[in-house]
């Protein structure tokens, strides 16, 4: 049997397609549609154009399934949809105009998926995933070097932060990276030779690759796509200050434009952090995790079934989450006991953090009252509140800015 | 609010009424809107050019064809190649600020929206509208100007149709549209075309000579509706570029006149070709496209008013919405070989010059 994961991000709907054949499944395909939802917005809520381009991509997408003879497939929507204010309204149009169920997936169980996807990078010496996604950022030690750190601000932060124009400029991109440091060092992030291998998972991280390839011929024939450490500092640099950088960016990841700068900035910030010298950028990401997770029964979320034509199961939403997790943890398969310990750096976003002022945040708003934040290295169960940044200048029409 | 227009590319009919719409919106809806008129379209703004509209430039301009703001063709390419060290792209942002502006509209069509895509990235408050005879602009269901172009290029394959008829001859009848075939498939189906021959259906050489031979059909003579990027299947694979540097190797300038001189030969029936070529282009828009560029217009001031910029204008069901530029730069809108258009046209017993 064919089966689909189909993830709504801040930027794209996306696809895989794999086929199940006895113990085995394999990716058949993949496909990807351009979907800008930030240009979409109307404050905090996704407009009614943005329901409807939602939808009409979400329509082709099933019968481009249905043409290839999936049976079933599961809908899942990351940070893009977590945020908006009208979020039952928009499932609520998708599931009566395409029968397709949303099931919603948190910062947390990302991170995991991403990991689960990407477990066979853990025989790499000293490896980290690093998964950067508009509205949050997980960063997880596979092997000895164990670890999870989420992060509670994404790329369209970081760029609503300290942009003032769509790409960043050179003193902003500075200033970026001053901050992301600071969020790492307040984290507790390990330092110098913890990890020599980074590995990027996320469509931005490959955008990011497509472009370093356009730039230096680079090709992943073998299937690896690894970038060079002294390339990847001066593709940064070109793109913080080069003259095409814009071309660079419209040429090859067009919906990308807002974040390829301070993904750029966040990696390099790693690189330095860890010396690690490898870079490796995984094609395998949060759908390939979630499917293998929801076809052990690890993971749940209603699917639709395109031989029944109707959605079957109740969606996964974030408050079933925490069932879920107590579920994975306590059947302990052989990869969840390879689980990381999860270190939360902030929990989730609330109104406050909200109206943050740039700059260092001051520690009242910073620190959680149940999880009051010691100096040294964070207890497990450690949490911040969030520090969604705030964005410098005058507001863009973005939920963010204008839900302040 | 310092509002800027501009016209790039192509002329086409209704971009004078688009100008209009926007326009009048801003100096009825806006208050304190100050308009400037870009000449040249993007040649304009890298000079850094512009001369202040008022309500009076707008009143007798909605019949009229071309573009009262002049119009060039600055090749995307260009846009970041940097000339004395310094980019069009960056010349364009600089007189953007300079100019003080706070929304620029840019008229045009496919490559026009790559590069308000640029600027808008670059920080620029732009926002596109869909102007193209080729109607190949992804994400809207029609551009203005089309319907102008298929009226005109329609009407002129009924009066050719008298000659050729006349005659008993097979005439090829040249089209706009060098990767989409909207306009050929549309025109060729509203002129009684025999054969359509569009860029995304190669065609097979010996097809449409068997077609124009075939003795079965009760009809003396043969009107080819081609477009000028029509494909021969045997060179499908090769690039634009690749085919025509063939071509001119071969003392060939067009396909047309390729696949008319080979119908002559193997046929044996008088074939002649005509480009119908910039007559496609100009001329007064038609009522439709009037509508749809005030439409258009109108909407795209109303989204500026309400300060959605980094988008375009498009008709999408029949209702007057928008789309993100970066969703649809790049992109083109082209036929499908199954779409339900072609579908009709060979159920009527159209050919497109393929082999099924």
């Amino acid at each position: 049997m064919k089966y689909a994961v189909a993830d709504i991000s801040s930027s794209s709907l996306s696809v895989i397609i794999a086929e199940q054949n006895g113990d085995m499944t394999e990716i058949v395909g993949k496909e990807r549609e351009s979907l800008s939802l930030l240009y979409y917005m109307d404050d905090s809520r996704l407009s009614k154009r943005g329901i409807e381009k939602l939808v009409s991509v979400l329509s082709q997408m099933k019968s481009r399934l249905a043409e290839v003879g999936v049976g079933k497939c599961w809908l899942i929507a990351t940070a893009a949809l977590r945020h908006i204010s009208n979020f039952e309204e928009v499932t609520d149009a998708v599931r009566g105009r395409t029968g397709l169920v949303v099931n919603l997936i948190d910062g947390r169980a990302e991170a995991y998926c991403d990991y689960i996807a990407n477990l066979c990078y853990s025989s790499c010496e000293k490896a980290v995933l690093v998964d950067l996604g508009g509205k949050s950022m997980e960063i997880c030690g596979l092997g000895e070097n164990g670890g999870m750190t989420c992060f509670d601000f994404g790329l369209l932060d970081l760029y609503e932060k300290f942009a003032d124009k769509i790409q960043p400029d050179e003193d902003e991109a500075e200033d970026m990276g001053k901050y992301v440091k600071s969020r790492f060092d307040k984290a507790d992030l390990p330092k110098k030779d913890a990890y020599s291998t980074v590995i990027l998972v996320g469509q931005t991280c490959g955008a990011i690759y497509d472009i370093y390839a356009e730039l230096t011929d680079a090709d992943s024939d073998d299937g690896a796509k690894t970038m060079g450490r002294k390339k990847f500092f001066k593709l940064v640099k070109r793109l913080v200050g080069g003259a095409d950088r814009s071309r660079l960016i419209l040429k090859t990841a067009p919906e990308k434009t807002h974040v390829i700068l301070p993904a750029a900035v966040v990696i390099k910030k790693l690189l330095k952090r860890f010396g690690a010298e490898n870079i490796i950028v995984s094609d395998r990401g949060v759908k390939e995790g979630y499917l293998t997770l929801v076809l052990d029964g690890r993971e749940s979320g209603a699917y639709y079934d395109f031989a029944a034509g109707s959605s079957v199961g109740e969606a996964r939403s974030v408050r079933a989450e925490s069932k879920s997790d107590g579920k994975k943890n306590g059947k302990a398969p052989a990869a969840s006991r390879r689980t990381p310990v999860r270190r939360s750096e902030t929990a989730a976003p609330s109104a406050s953090a909200a109206q943050k002022k740039r700059g260092r945040p001051k520690k009242a708003a910073a620190e959680t009252p149940a999880a009051p934040k010691k100096r040294g290295r964070p207890r497990k169960t450690a949490a911040e509140t969030p520090a969604a940044p705030k964005k410098r200048g005058r507001p863009r029409k973005t939920a963010e800015a204008k839900s302040e | 609010m310092k509002i800027g227009i501009l016209t790039s590319g192509g002329d086409c009919a209704g971009l004078n009424a688009v100008i209009r719409a926007i326009g009048l919106y801003c100096c009825e809806n806006i208050a304190g809107a100050e308009i400037y008129g870009i000449p040249d379209g993007y040649g304009g703004l890298i000079r850094g050019e512009s001369f202040r509209m008022d309500e009076k430039d707008f009143g007798d301009i909605l019949d009229r064809g071309g573009t009262v703001l002049g119009t060039s063709r600055q090749p995307f390419k260009r846009m970041t190649v940097e000339e004395n060290g310094e980019s069009r792209l960056e010349k364009m942002c600089e007189n953007y600020k300079k100019m003080g502006l706070d929304c620029l509209f840019t008229l045009g069509g496919a490559g026009t929206h790559k590069t308000a895509a640029l600027l808008s990235i670059e920080g620029c408050n732009v926002i596109g509208l869909p102007k193209t005879i080729d109607n190949d602009i992804y994400g809207t269901d029609v551009t203005f100007g089309f319907q102008t172009a298929v009226e005109v290029a329609t009407d002129s394959i009924d009066r050719i149709k008298t000659t050729v008829a006349s005659h008993r001859r097979t005439m090829l009848v040249e089209i706009m549209g060098n990767k989409a075939g909207w306009l050929t498939l549309h025109s060729g189906i509203a002129s009684g075309a025999d054969m359509i021959l569009i860029p995304e259906i190669p065609f097979d050489i010996d097809a449409v000579c068997e077609f124009v031979s075939d003795s079965r059909r009760d009809k003396p003579y043969n009107i080819i509706a081609i477009a000028e990027g029509a494909t021969l299947a045997s060179e499908a694979k090769y690039k634009r570029s690749e085919r025509a540097f063939a071509r001119a190797h071969m003392g060939e300038t067009t396909v047309t006149r390729h696949l008319a001189e080979v119908i002559g030969e193997r046929t044996g029936t008088e074939t002649r070709c005509t480009v119908l070529g910039y007559l496609q282009r100009g001329g007064t828009p038609c009522a439709y496209d009037r509508l749809l560029s005030s439409r258009l217009g109108g909407f795209a001031a109303r989204l500026a008013k309400s300060g959605r910029f980094g988008v375009t204008a498009a008709v999408v069901g029949g209702e007057i919405t928008f789309n993100a530029l970066s969703d649809i730069a790049g992109r083109y809108k082209l036929v499908s070989p199954d779409c339900p258009t072609v579908r009709f046209a060979k159920e009527i017993g159209v050919s497109f010059g393929d082999k099924t």
